[in-house]
């Protein structure tokens, strides 16, 4: 019988290629954010063109400050994939910089990249069920020439017949992963194997609490030693932790069946106004 | 082990679909904190002091700040053995796009009626392209229903206008009068949704057709690899499928442990992209009737895009299109997915129109002309069910044939009976003859073109 995840599965192989077949391979890049999204995206374009290698390059935005586990995971992957990486020589601080380190580390560092290696089209891990307007994002969505992304004037789609066409004033970035859920993610990791970087698996771990009380990560010795883990990875200094017992994928599954918070509660950069992550779009972030 | 189900909530601006939704959502248990906390903190900025529920759904700051929906919304939640992913319109008539779109990926749909208005043409606007889609089935809510308490009536009297409505249509459909407000029957529209799914399950289980449109085939290590977009069932090894537009045949080898998509074949030909390939009757042409929902302007320099062909269109009027290039269809109403395309503007790239084709003839008929029979088994009820979906597959008079006409070990199942039958109609077409095939003796059609050879 074929179940929802064999769909999903199905239609973003079919979105990948379809893509690729029909564009020049070597003005697409994949964003790799080295997350667990990323990990799935990675697994499906294997998949898509199996026995073949993947076509495409994949690029990571690097800030300088991501955890070491997802450095060294990165590392190993780059063995295996054909990545570029990308950090703005801005190089700021999260801790110092305040709201303009992700700005200038994030949002300009990567329409830089794009610049940089003359990308029309980016792949990326989004999900709809990530946030309130990725929920009304097209799988094939249209940026301007300045990287902006329009919420109210978006290219009509009918899947499966995506417009996989880009104009010298427009670029696309594709979300093969748009209809999974999180726990589809999981499960599906868990059905295919799929390596993930451990910081998603509970472990004692030394943490501190944050003027908003949050627990993030810290290499210091005062820091207090919890049992957590991650439910999303990014930059350390910006990423929440959540006290969990969740040691395996088979209870990390279980957790996430009965939780009741949206994995965007751990993200510092989307909590801080309402529609911050709509704004940031607008403004060329992924 | 969830099936998952598409369907929309449409109906016109204002009416209550967000809302619906909403409490779709919060009564099964699919909002979470946070979700609720922003959507309550986006109410109260609006002046109201509880939560309004379509919050839950508006996501855009332009939506919250004009309390209208814009674009589609989509969610997913898990409910009995259902993944259910809902796709929210908006209802006004200047983003009428964007409900189309949703319906034309959807197997369902809710049409949300307000109680107190009543039917508007927008409503009636939203029912047709349902309708062009080929939805099957339409759960009717009559919402706001609290504001109508004690008067019975005038609910009935609605009820009774939207069945004479939807009697001009093909629709399976529910009426069920509803409130978001006090979540009055909410529980009753769910109930109707998972019958949907499980209707819908049912026809995809019952559809047999195999029909791929080629993205691309390469050579690895001296074998060839095919690869394709899906529009109906996937091919099986041992599947023998025509090939478009060249006309032969192919038989699979290999699907196992390959991707989505993607086959190996006995034969040493070549399939290229933009080409298809399928069990069951394909139109081929270039000359099309259709009827198109407009996104934008309607431009002079149009591409048409439908399966993995991108063709020019030469000549638009509005029941026909000339292309540049054959393309391989279907009907909308025999094969959805394999029914339309959209018109993307050349210049710019966009995408401004959904094409849905539909009443074409296929002119690649094969004349009936020698008859057999045969049906390997020996229960009735079985027998007729076969050949239901035999007829379905052809929508033509029924056909029969032979064993004797092939070497060839025939199985139980119907999409074996569906390859001996493309098998029949090879070796009759090289043997200079035209053929189709199908029926049992009860059911032999008469005709002039029809003769019955061998009922075995
Ligand atoms: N009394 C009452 N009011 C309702 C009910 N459902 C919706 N409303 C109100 O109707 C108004 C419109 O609701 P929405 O859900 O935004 O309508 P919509 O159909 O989604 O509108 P668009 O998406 O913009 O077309 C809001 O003010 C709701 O509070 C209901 O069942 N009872
Ligand atoms: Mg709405």
């Amino acid at each position: 019988m074929t179940t929802h995840l064999d769909v999903l599965e199905n239609e973003s192989i079919e979105l990948i290629r379809d893509v690729c077949y029909t564009n020049d391979c070597s003005k697409i890049v994949i964003f790799y954010s080295i997350g667990k999204d990323s990990s799935v995206l990675l697994h499906l374009f294997k998949k898509a063109f199996y026995p073949f290698p993947i076509p495409v390059r994949f690029m990571h935005i690097d800030t300088g400050w991501k955890f070491r586990e997802m450095y060294e995971f990165r590392d190993r992957i780059a063995k295996e994939v054909d990545l570029i990486v990308y950090k703005n020589p801005a190089c700021l601080n999260p801790f110092t910089d305040g709201p303009r380190y992700t700005d200038v580390m994030k949002t300009e560092a990567l329409k830089q990249a794009v610049d940089l290696y003359d990308v029309k089209i980016a792949f990326g891990g989004s999900r709809r069920d990530e946030e309130k307007s990725r929920a009304k994002e097209r799988m094939v969505s249209v940026r301007n020439e300045y990287h902006k992304w329009d919420p109210r004037n978006q290219n009509p789609e009918i899947p499966p017949l995506y417009n996989t066409f880009y104009t010298d004033k427009t670029s696309l970035r594709v979300f093969p992963l748009s209809n999974w859920t999180e726990l589809d993610i999981w499960e599906y990791i868990k059905r295919e194997q799929i390596e993930v970087v451990p910081l998603y698996f509970a472990k004692e771990r030394r943490v501190q609490k944050t003027q908003t009380g949050m627990y993030i990560a810290t290499e210091n010795e005062t820091g207090e030693l919890l049992k957590v883990r991650f439910r999303t990875l990014g930059c350390y200094p910006l990423t929440g932790a959540i006290v969990s017992e969740a040691e395996t994928l088979d209870e990390i599954i279980a957790e996430l069946k009965k939780t009741e918070y949206t994995e965007r509660i751990t993200r510092v950069i989307d909590y801080d106004t309402e529609s911050s992550m709509e704004k940031k779009k607008t403004d060329g972030y992924f | 082990m969830k099936n998952l189900f598409r369907f929309i909530c449409c109906g016109n601006v204002d009416d209550g679909k967000s809302t619906l939704i909403g409490r779709l959502l919060l009564d099964t248990g699919n909002v979470k904190k946070d979700q609720l906390a922003d959507a309550l903190k986006a109410s109260k900025r609006n002046g109201s002091d509880k939560i309004e529920l379509a919050m839950l759904l508006d996501g855009l700051l332009a939506e919250r700040e004009q309390q209208i929906t814009i674009d589609v919304a989509h969610r997913y939640f898990d409910y009995s053995d259902i993944r259910f992913h809902i796709l929210d319109c908006p209802g006004h008539v200047q983003y009428t796009k964007n409900m189309a779109i949703a319906a034309a990926a959807a197997d369902s749909g809710i049409v949300v009626i307000d109680a107190v208005k009543g039917i508007h043409d927008q409503t009636r606007q939203h029912i047709n392209i349902c309708s062009l889609f080929q939805l099957k089935n339409i759960c009717v809510c009559l919402t706001k229903s609290d504001l109508l308490e004690g008067a019975q009536d005038k609910i009935a009297a609605l009820e009774k206008e939207v069945r004479v409505l939807l009697d001009t249509y093909h629709f399976n459909y529910k009426i069920i009068p509803v409130s978001a407000v006090t979540g009055y029957n909410v529980e009753k529209v769910l109930e109707t949704l998972v019958d949907f799914a499980h209707a819908s399950a049912e026809d995809r289980g019952a559809q047999t057709s195999v029909i791929m449109h080629m993205q691309s085939s390469k050579l690895y290590h001296g074998s060839r690899y095919y690869y394709g977009k899906v529009m109906a069932h996937e091919p099986i090894t041992g599947d023998h499928l025509a090939v478009y537009p060249s006309g032969c045949y192919v038989t699979i080898s290999n699907t196992e442990n390959l991707p989505y998509g993607c086959f190996q074949i006995h034969e040493n030909i070549d399939i290229s992209q933009g080409d298809c390939i399928a069990n069951c009757p394909i139109i081929v042409s270039n000359i099309i009737k259709h009827k198109t929902i407009w996104f934008d302007k309607i431009s002079d320099d149009m591409l048409l895009k439908h399966g993995t062909r991108v063709v020019r269109v030469k000549h638009f009027t509005d029941s026909v299109i000339e292309l540049d290039n054959d393309i391989f269809f279907n009907n909308i109403e025999d094969i959805k997915q394999n029914g339309f395309g959209i018109f993307i503007d050349n210049v710019t790239k966009k995408t401004i129109g959904c094409c849905v084709f539909t009443e074409n003839k296929n002119h690649q008929k094969t004349e009936v002309s020698g008859i057999t029979y045969w049906i390997n088994t020996s229960d009735k009820e079985k027998e007729n069910e076969q050949l239901n979906l035999l007829r379905g597959k052809f929508s033509i008079t029924p056909i029969i044939f032979d064993l004797s006409l092939m070497e060839k070990t025939v199985q139980k199942n119907t999409r074996d009976i569906l390859a001996v039958l493309l098998a029949a109609i090879e070796v009759i077409n090289s043997q200079g003859q035209n053929v189709i095939v199908i029926g049992t003796q009860g059911i032999i059609p008469q005709g002039n073109h029809i003769k019955v050879l061998t009922v075995l």
